[in-house]
């Protein structure tokens, strides 16, 4: 099994992870169904962070995950699959 | 008439209730002196849709058939993950999902809209089934307000008739053709169409020649119930295996269960359970006419022409009551006895293997009703009336606003 995409960043209103949905979702449904995508960062918005996971069940996202405020043991585990954490660059 | 159908598979090794009854209308129209043409798949198995067969154009049993090679096999998995996200929840999948997923379930024909578009002035009618498959959706929206459509969904009620990305084509067709009351209701109440409609039904052949002997490995003189059908989730079979398995530990005995058919997926073994794997159809009548009863316990069944064969032989069935058309098949003819849970079936295993005047009853009540409503001429009469009725709904104009 291929590994998951993995995303950091922040799930605030000006995080870009709404475009980041929109865009998983064009490729899991024309080009890997089987494609697994996990969200990580901070959410300084909770408003925010809801409406993006009613973004993510309307398109009935099943193989996307958010990964809300990691902790250290989880940033380390992140940064093995995917790119380093914005507070560490 | 020319008339044109398009399914997704055709032929001999096209198992399957649409697909059967596509190739029984075909021949049996074009022997009745229609001129007849079928657009299909090169597949034989609705699960991948390989190109088995080849592609081209081939006169089979007076039938010009057209076989279109794939545009690529499916991949069970993609298709399973799409199915999840389009089939599964409390809301619908947006359309675009819906519309990927129609994709996937496939087959999907090189150039079937374009072969459509060019054709479709060289028919007077055009017959498109089952509305679950891709070629299905490509030729309505092809064909519709080019020539007469007649389109028979072969639907029952199942999460895929609950998409959107269905509406369509069922409010496109000039006609729209059942093969059972029940077909014609959930349709009805899913899309509240008001296109003309009928129910045609499906023929049977209710004279067979005598059938060959089949041996089953073991069995020997045992009595048995027969179940004919693929061997799967969606047909009910493993449901069956293991309430038989229980009602066995509590009734031990000699009866047997014979399932004939391909298997989908695993089956336990067990003592009194016996698998023939796919056998002919004289081979099949054979078991069906040697059992006990035939048991049908499918939940999902636009017609059923297994129970229907197994009455013309005058063989008493069980039927599972959760199937509307099955339950609606037992109550119009008077020869199957539906069950709704595993006590009932418990129930009327036992009614049956006890009392051979009632599968006696049974039986001729279950052959009376084919006899009634399903003998092939009056079924391609019935065929030839909603073709004509859709011819005469194309040319009328629509009603002013």
């Amino acid at each position: 099994m291929s590994q998951p995409l993995v995303w950091i960043g922040s799930f605030g209103p000006d995080g870009g992870a709404e475009r980041v949905i929109a865009a998983f979702d064009l490729l899991c449904t024309f080009d890997d169904p089987l494609a697994e995508l996990v969200m990580a960062g901070p959410a300084p918005d909770p408003a925010n962070l809801a409406a993006l996971r009613r973004y993510r069940d309307e398109l009935k996202l099943f193989r996307l995950r958010f990964h809300v405020d990691p902790s250290p043991a989880e940033r380390a585990g992140l940064r093995a699959l995917g790119p380093a954490w914005p507070e560490e660059q | 008439m020319r008339i044109l159908y398009v399914v997704p598979r055709y032929g001999p090794l096209a198992t399957g209730g649409a697909e059967g009854a596509c190739r029984s209308f075909a021949t049996r129209m074009a022997a009745r002196g229609h001129q007849v043409e079928v657009v299909t798949s090169c597949a034989t198995s609705y699960l991948d849709w390989t190109d088995t067969l080849t592609p081209g154009s081939a006169i089979e049993d007076d039938v010009l058939v057209h076989r279109l090679a794939s545009a690529g096999a499916r991949d069970v998995r993609r298709f399973s993950e799409v199915s999840l996200r389009t089939l599964t929840g409390r809301h619908p999948a947006p359309s675009h999902v819906q519309h990927a997923w129609l994709a996937e379930q496939g087959p999907r024909l090189d150039g079937l809209s374009d072969w459509l578009g060019e054709h479709a002035g060289d028919f007077d009618a055009g017959v498109v089934l089952p509305y679950l498959y891709l070629p299905a959706f490509c030729a309505v929206t092809a064909l519709a307000g080019r020539v007469p459509l007649v389109f028979h969904p072969c639907a029952h009620d199942e999460p895929p008739l609950r998409l959107p990305v269905y509406e369509r084509i069922f409010r496109l067709p000039d006609v729209l053709g059942f093969f059972t009351e029940e077909e014609a209701a959930v349709v009805r109440r899913r899309f509240s169409v008001d296109r003309p409609s009928a129910v045609t039904g499906i023929g049977v052949e209710v004279d067979l020649p005598p059938a060959t002997e089949f041996t089953v490995d073991g069995l020997d003189d045992r009595p048995y119930l027969v179940c004919v059908g693929r061997i799967d989730p969606g047909k009910g079979t493993p449901e069956l295996i293991e309430w038989f398995g229980r009602y066995k530990n509590a009734h031990p005995g000699s009866l047997a269960l014979v399932l004939v058919g391909d298997r989908a997926n695993e089956v336990e073994e067990h003592p009194d359970v016996f698998l023939t794997g796919v056998v002919g159809e004289s081979a099949r009548q054979a078991l069906v006419e040697g059992s006990i009863a035939l048991v049908h316990p499918s939940r999902y069944e636009s017609f059923s022409l297994v129970l229907m064969e197994a009455w013309a032989s005058s063989k008493a069935a069980i039927v599972n009551a959760a199937s509307p058309v099955l339950a609606g098949h037992a109550r119009r003819s008077g020869g199957a006895l539906p069950y709704r849970d595993e006590v009932e079936f418990g129930v009327v295993v036992d009614m049956l293997t006890a009392q051979p005047a009632l599968r006696q009853r049974l039986g001729e009540a279950g052959r009376q009703y084919v006899l009634d409503h399903f003998q092939w001429d009056a079924v391609l009469e019935r065929h030839e009336s909603l073709l004509g009725q859709a011819v005469s709904c194309f040319r009328s104009p629509p009603p002013q606003r």
